[in-house]
């Protein structure tokens, strides 16, 4: 699929507007705790946001909220100046691509694209027109006659995808479009959101349970647990600097290692036999990621196991007080025990309680 | 293909035999047997049959008394089936927004299903009397206006409300099932597209229904036909005038109040061969259509 256009489909959508949330909450009647208990959040115009949560987390939850399919009783959502949370989904501006695309089955592909055309009484020679133009961007020209159950599972996505900006939304948004792909088209088609994305320009709102399409489309990524916000940050600032131990626990393959430490008279004991400062004395989660590691210096760790990925192996150790540590090294290493050991600036720390980052209270040296 | 429940054919049959027992007994034999009878002249009180080949067919199809049973049949067909598919239909519309559960409501709901025609017969005729039922107030004010003892088309009138009755709870469940079956993304992205509840109703929900709305069409069709005999014989008794006297209940009059074994018998198959073209035609028509892979 090459997206060439000579003008961008979504003239309207180029003025995409940002979406605040405010104090936004959900029960489902009949749950006895909240999906969502408070939920404030500022996307900007025109930005990709991806929320990334494990499954059942309550992202389907907020999307159909922003797009009107799920009543917001308590709280605010403002699409540039307009509050829409009392709106019918019609009057938001919304459209979205749903995880089982959701194609009107008696429906013909060109059927399913204008329809939402159709109900807007946009006259007939445009209808065509817009058809025409999605049609060729997605590389649907030659299907249009066609009905759902005629197209493979690619073409299904597309057929949605073009259905969804047809009418130059200015809020779109996704509920796990990519997931009922195969691994190589999950692949090509993230690609292609991404460079539709900036064509045109809408402001986007992508929900997926998997980090790499988060990391790799977002301009910011929401990280959702329990319906709370764990932290809201470009994909670079995620990886560098997890705002807690789920989001650390969360992303990265394999995920970040925290190992229980305690800080005592202002030094913390690592596992690879040195020290460093600690501001504060108490138990602690001390973060390092198995990419951070260093091998060949340090102290000596029994190998567990050993899974050979072709370009890199992953390794996971035993640490003196017994926990495991995963590390990653060059592929095709053998031997019972390896030599670690942890640079100080890629140390991460997370108060044991809380869970939350504390990185100011190591002193590096 | 889903694998038979059933190791072993014989097994099967035996399970399935006292239904094959029955069909044959009660459906196929006198099935033979009108077909049999179609071709002799029968004595009314037994004795000698004679083979007369065709000339039963000739005598029914010269009688004028046997085409107007047949337009009543048709006509009843029609503004029967229609009213006992569409108002179930709405009514399962209206019920899918709100009621998306309560398997008690359904139960209760399709038991007139199993009410026999003779006993809705009854209660309608008490019903739809003139002198005691609910439509009397109306003869007060307008005297003579309602009369199904004597107008033909109020007696119409009291058969289709009757069979109406008796097809919604059937026809109410089918349609809410199928309704209920469809996924409720559709009416999601139809809400996105801007569709409001009429036009999701119209352009996603009745289309996607197609299937279960054919089949109680084609089995209300066929039934209205049949079910009509109970409500007649307890209600009109094909009166006033012959004017609800539907072929059913001539088949009826002819061979058990006229002794016309051989006459009835003849209508019987004709009845059978037109009920037969009415599905293969419903078939032929609509089935096309009305597939579609989700
Ligand atoms: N219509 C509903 N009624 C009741 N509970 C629901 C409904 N939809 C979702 N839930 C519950 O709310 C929680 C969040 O669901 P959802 O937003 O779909 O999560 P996610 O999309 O992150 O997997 C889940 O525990 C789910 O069981
Ligand atoms: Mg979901």
């Amino acid at each position: 699929m090459t997206l060439t256009l000579e003008r961008p489909v979504a003239a309207a959508a180029k003025t995409g507007t940002d979406i605040r949330i405010e104090g936004l909450a959900k029960t489902y009647p009949g749950a006895d705790s909240p999906v969502i208990p408070n939920l404030t959040a500022h996307l900007r115009a025109g930005e990709f946001t991806v929320i990334l949560g494990p499954s059942g987390c309550g992202k389907s939850t907020l999307l159909n909220m922003l797009a009107g399919l799920e009543a917001a009783p308590t709280g605010r959502i403002v699409f540039g100046t307009r509050e829409v949370q009392a709106l019918a989904p019609r009057d938001r501006g919304c459209a979205m691509v749903f995880q089982n695309y959701a194609l009107y089955p008696h429906m013909t592909v060109a059927r399913n694209m204008d329809y939402s055309l159709r109900i807007a009484k946009v006259p007939r020679a445009e209808r065509e027109a817009r058809v025409a133009e999605v049609a060729r961007m997605l590389e649907l020209s030659a299907l249009l006659d066609r009905r759902p159950s005629q197209l493979s599972g690619g073409q299904r996505q597309r057929v949605a995808i073009g259905r969804a900006i047809i009418r130059e939304p200015q809020v779109l948004l996704f509920d796990e479009p990519l997931s009922n792909l195969d691994a190589r088209l999950r692949n090509e088609t993230r690609m292609e959101l991404a460079q539709l994305h900036r064509r045109i320009g809408a402001t986007s709102v992508f929900v997926t349970h998997d980090q790499v399409e988060a990391m790799t489309l977002a301009d910011r990524v929401m990280i959702l647990n329990k319906g709370r916000i764990e932290q809201f940050a470009p994909p670079s600032e995620i990886y560098a600097a997890p705002a807690s131990t789920f989001v650390a626990g969360f992303l990265g393959s394999p995920p970040m290692n925290l190992l229980a430490v305690e800080s005592r008279n202002g030094r913390i004991r690592l596992p690879d036999g040195g020290t460093i400062g600690c501001r504060r004395d108490g138990m602690f989660q001390l973060g390092i990621r198995p990419e951070h590691i260093r091998l060949g210096a340090g102290a000596e760790m029994r190998v567990q196991f050993r899974e050979e990925l072709g370009s890199h192996s992953v390794i996971a150790l035993t640490t003196p007080d017994g926990a495991r540590l995963r590390v990653t090294a060059p592929p095709g290493g053998t031997g019972d025990a390896l030599r670690v050991s942890f640079p100080q600036d890629a140390l991460h720390l997370f108060d044991a309680e809380t869970g939350l980052a504390v990185r100011e209270l190591l002193i590096r040296t | 293909m889903t694998q038979s429940p059933f190791r072993s054919r014989p097994m099967a049959l035996l399970f399935l035999s006292p239904l094959i027992l029955l069909t044959a007994l009660f459906f196929y034999w006198p099935v033979a047997e009108a077909i049999r009878w179609s071709f002799f002249l029968e004595q009314p009180f037994g004795g000698e049959s004679t083979f007369v080949g065709f000339a039963n067919f000739r005598r029914v199809l010269s009688d004028p008394e046997f085409w107007k049973s047949l337009k009543l049949t048709g006509i009843f067909m029609v503004t029967a089936s229609v009213p006992a598919v569409l108002v179930p239909l709405m009514l399962a519309m209206a019920a899918d927004r709100g009621l998306r559960t309560s398997r008690i409501a359904r139960n209760v709901l399709v038991w007139p299903k199993g009410v026999a025609g003779a006993s809705i017969g009854v209660i309608f005729g008490f019903i739809f009397n003139p002198f005691v039922g609910i439509l009397t107030p109306l003869n007060q004010l307008w005297p003579g206006i309602w009369s199904p003892g004597t107008d033909g088309v109020d007696a119409f009138i009291t058969l289709i409300v009757a069979n109406l009755w008796n097809g919604i709870p059937f026809n109410f469940v089918i349609l809410l099932a199928g309704l209920q079956a469809l996924p409720d993304t559709y009416a999601k992205a139809a809400a996105l597209d801007g569709a409001g509840p009429w036009r999701q109703a119209l352009d996603i929900r009745l289309p996607l229904l197609a299937p279960q709305l054919f089949f109680v069409l084609v089995l209300e069709f066929t039934e209205s036909i049949i079910n009509a005999f109970g409500l007649i014989d307890t209600m009109t008794r094909g009166g006033p005038g012959g004017a609800t006297t539907l072929l059913v209940y001539k088949i009826y009059a002819d061979g058990f109040k006229g002794y016309d074994l051989s006459g009835a018998s003849t209508q019987t198959v004709l009845l059978m061969i037109f009920v037969l073209l009415i599905a293969a035609a419903q078939f032929l028509l609509m089935e096309r259509r009305v597939k579609y892979e989700r």
